[in-house]
């Protein structure tokens, strides 16, 4: 059987999978050097254009500009969740938290594809668009992020999210409830349905929470918070509860699973929740915050396990069930690391460099991941959780020691410095991903 | 760590196999080791996570202070201070470096202090 | 020209091969026969390994209160049943979880609730027939702590508490009701430190038994790793309704009681 090394013509995947044996190189365990003089030295292919999909697209082109890198991305602007809470609670426009792709054209030569990525033939190493165009890849990372999962919550379905709008993907869904906040009456209820881990942003709803209840401080100060959880414990807990008691006193009521709290019904239609013993809420406006699962193309790429999610390899964030394919991000199971952007970002970093070491036959460095998520209870009050993360024994864990949150009882001061670091790590996370600040 | 596994003659495919895993467990002993400097690639790879406070090469100025540029000794100096607890006022850097040996802050000491402020 | 079967696959499937003889063996000698316990409730039978199922996570982050569940699709002879579940925590400080006892009206044996587990580690349910029969199935559980979910206090809830039961107020007959019960308690396990350094003492919940029309309907022994402000769902298959009482009862002695009817027909 002849070698093909070059890119003329066939692939050597084409040659391979003509005699009879498709996934002779994965079972070899790596993959041969491909540059070979002035060709590109690998086609990687990038699906998703957030945190993940953007910063692995970059820092690919960082490691090696001739690999040949092509992100398909649906949006041609990304609106973040990280701050989209703060535009819910009129700290920011819309617009702060959009980013475009220019600078990934431009300054690094990125291919951007403004289309859906609607199937994956993980044998046939090839993507199919909706555009009808086709990708074919060395090594393909997937950045998906999460979808809802309208399977779940009895009543809450695409239509439901139209008038009980989720906001777990920002955009429309994250003006749609902007609208319906400004419209509501005060003296109303805004009613928000917090879903058991795992799911995006651990400490977003109660962000949310935070920053609607400072809206209603300023403009409709007779309004309540009611969040309806279907856990005993949240993302920093302690210091929310704290803080919501010291700058809204008791606007914000919340109720966990144990004292029923957990709504497995909803009425769109009326604005109404029913919990697992039968209570009812009647909202004025209601945010139902759903369970998830990786994005769908997760699913057809064959790299889903049966929690919804997409188990990794701890050092390369190579799927562990297909190989040749990365998955950065929300959609994977990458605990204790949890699903945030910042997570995103570190990890679609990792991977770059594990797809640049193997492109071109060198050991991928050893892995470090930190994680830090800023959250905003009110306009000069930040809290923060941090964790720095390593392989060890074959899984990723948290370094001890390292990490942990705010004080509790930390003066205003300290506050007030959390708050403008949040805004630091925005601008920076966000010029290191895209490449533009806000 | 990849490793490019040579295909094994059928009829030895177990002894290979069980070769294999043990010159992959061995070469991992070896990397443990702290005597080699960092590549390149590794540093970036070390480097990586400060990108997402500090811009992209540390370079971003804001709230946050870039660090690019900034002279090695200082910056080791004040990392290490972050990890021994002994800057007033701070709020999260302290947690961060904790999590990183001395050498590994020695070496993105060095490694931003290389990089032009811009 | 025929393509003869390449190298690679040839030993792709003599490694399948390998891989498919050895799995059996290491079912057989199951995690069961490792925890005394277990295998006491085994005995001398060799329990089938197939039809009783465990839905746990693959990873959890937070060992506090991990959800459990059990469900069986097993053959059962035609007048067998179910009588007994036993869930065992092998990496909890005693592994006791909890004991299911289920009655002739337990015609669907799906059980929901949640558990502390203390660490990483497998989880081992284990049941038997009115006739005799065994089962047991085991599931790893990755317990990891996520630094996002770091708590700050917790509150105290008062113990027996606020009682909640879901229960269908009618249902045809033969048909299966999903029961959803709730109550406040902290369940303390006695291994705590208090925040001035003494032990807290051990304060559980250890019964709670359903009857329905004066018939015990379903009965469980409950230890220290179930979590505070245990949830127990189970199903209950009635040939007559009537009044349905639920009650717990704690070491202390107290107990708590909540009723409910149930119209069969």
């Amino acid at each position: 059987m002849s070698q093909d090394n070059g890119r003329s013509g066939l692939t050597r995947r084409q040659l391979i999978q003509g005699m009879g044996a498709a996934s002779t190189l994965p079972l070899l365990g790596g993959v041969a050097p491909f540059a070979i003089g002035n060709q590109s030295a690998g086609r990687v292919v990038v699906i998703g254009g957030g945190f993940g999909g953007a910063t692995a697209a970059k820092y690919l082109k960082r490691a090696n500009p001739a690999i040949d890198v092509t992100m398909v991305e649906p949006a041609e602007v990304f609106y973040t969740c990280p701050f989209s809470n703060l535009f819910l609670g009129g700290l920011r426009e819309l617009n702060a938290i959009a980013h475009g792709y220019d600078e990934l054209r431009g300054r690094y030569g990125v291919k951007v594809i403004h289309a859906m990525a609607e199937d994956v033939d993980p044998d046939g190493h090839r993507v199919s668009l909706s555009n009808s165009d086709t990708l074919d890849y060395d090594r393909l990372v997937l950045s998906p992020g999460i979808d809802i999962r309208w399977d779940a919550l009895e009543g809450y379905d695409e239509a439901a999210a139209e008038k009980a709008p989720h906001s777990w993907k920002a955009g429309p869904q994250t003006e749609l409830l902007k609208r319906q906040l400004e419209g509501m009456d005060d003296g109303g209820t805004f009613v928000m349905v917090a879903p058991e881990n795992p799911f995006r942003c651990p400490p977003g709803p109660y962000e949310r929470a935070s920053m609607v209840a400072h809206y209603f401080t300023q403009h409709k100060p007779n309004a309540k918070v009611l969040i309806l959880d279907a856990k005993d414990n949240f993302s920093k807990q302690g210091l929310f509860t704290a803080g919501w008691e010291q700058l809204y006193g008791d606007r914000i009521e919340w109720v966990g699973l144990s004292n029923d709290g957990r709504v497995t019904r909803v009425d769109a239609n009326n604005l109404e929740v029913e919990t697992e013993f039968g209570t009812r809420h009647q909202a004025d406006v209601l945010n139902v915050i759903p369970p998830q699962k990786a994005g769908w193309i997760a699913d057809r790429a064959g790299v889903t396990d049966d929690s919804g999610w997409v188990p990794v390899k701890a050092e390369t964030f190579e799927s562990q069930r297909v190989n040749d394919i990365h998955v950065v991000g929300d959609a994977t199971v990458a605990t204790p690391m949890p699903k945030s952007g910042f997570c995103a970002n570190a990890q679609a970093k990792v991977v770059a460099a594990a797809i640049a070491a193997t492109l071109e036959g060198s050991t991928a460095p050893d892995p470090y991941w930190a994680n830090t998520c800023y959250s905003l209870i009110g306009p000069e009050y930040g809290i923060s959780v941090a964790g720095v993360y390593r392989v060890q024994d074959g899984v990723i864990a948290s370094v001890e020691g390292a990490g942990g949150l705010s004080p509790t009882d930390a003066p205003e001061a300290t506050r007030a410095l959390e708050a403008e670091y949040a805004v630091g790590w925005y601008n920076a996370i966000c010029q290191d991903t895209w490449g533009t600040e806000a | 760590m990849t490793r490019a596994i040579q295909p094994p003659t059928p009829t030895a495919w177990l002894s290979t196999l069980l070769l294999s895993i043990g010159l992959v467990q061995a070469s991992l002993a070896e990397d443990t080791s702290t005597d080699e400097p960092y590549s390149s690639q590794q540093l970036a790879v070390l480097a990586g996570n400060c990108a997402s406070c500090h811009g992209t090469d540390g370079r971003l100025a804001g709230a946050v202070p870039a660090i690019a540029g900034r002279p090695a000794s200082a910056l080791e100096s004040r990392l290490l201070s972050f990890k021994r607890d002994e800057i007033a006022d701070t709020t999260i850097m302290d947690r961060i470096a904790k999590g990183y040996s001395d050498e590994e802050l020695a070496a993105l000491a060095t490694h931003f202090a290389s990089i032009d402020k811009q | 020209m025929p393509t003869p079967l390449p190298a690679i696959t040839r030993r792709r499937l003599i490694i399948s091969i390998g891989l498919l003889v050895i799995s059996p063996l290491a079912l057989a000698d199951g995690p069961w026969l490792r925890l005394e316990a277990a295998s006491n409730i085994v005995g001398d039978t060799q329990p089938n390994t197939a039809g009783l199922h465990l839905d746990l996570p693959h990873v959890s982050e937070d060992g506090s209160a991990v959800p459990l569940g059990l469900s069986f699709d097993g053959t059962l002879g035609e007048d067998d049943y179910l009588t007994d579940i036993h869930l065992f925590a092998t990496g909890n400080p005693n592994p006791e979880i909890a004991v299911f006892h289920l009655t002739p009206m337990g015609g669907l044996p799906e059980i929901s609730t949640r558990v502390r587990l203390n660490e990483t580690q497998e989880v081992i349910a284990v049941a038997r027939s009115h006739r005799g029969e065994t089962f047991a199935t085991s599931r790893e559980v990755r317990i990891t702590v996520s630094g996002c979910l770091m708590r700050g206090n917790d509150d105290q809830p008062a113990a027996l508490s606020y009682p909640r039961v879901s229960a269908p107020s009618h249902l045809a007959p033969g048909e299966a009701g999903e029961i959803r019960t709730l109550i406040n308690h902290p369940m303390e396990t006695g291994l705590r430190e208090g925040p001035n350094g003494n032990t807290l003492p051990r304060h559980i919940i250890e019964h709670f038994r359903v009857t329905l029309a004066g018939e015990t309907a379903f009965e469980a022994e409950l230890h220290r790793s179930i979590s505070a402000n245990p949830y127990l769902r189970f199903h209950l298959t009635p040939t007559q309704g009537g009044e349905l009482v639920i009650e717990w009862q704690d070491d202390s002695g107290e107990s708590a009681i909540h009723r409910t009817a149930i119209d069969v027909g």
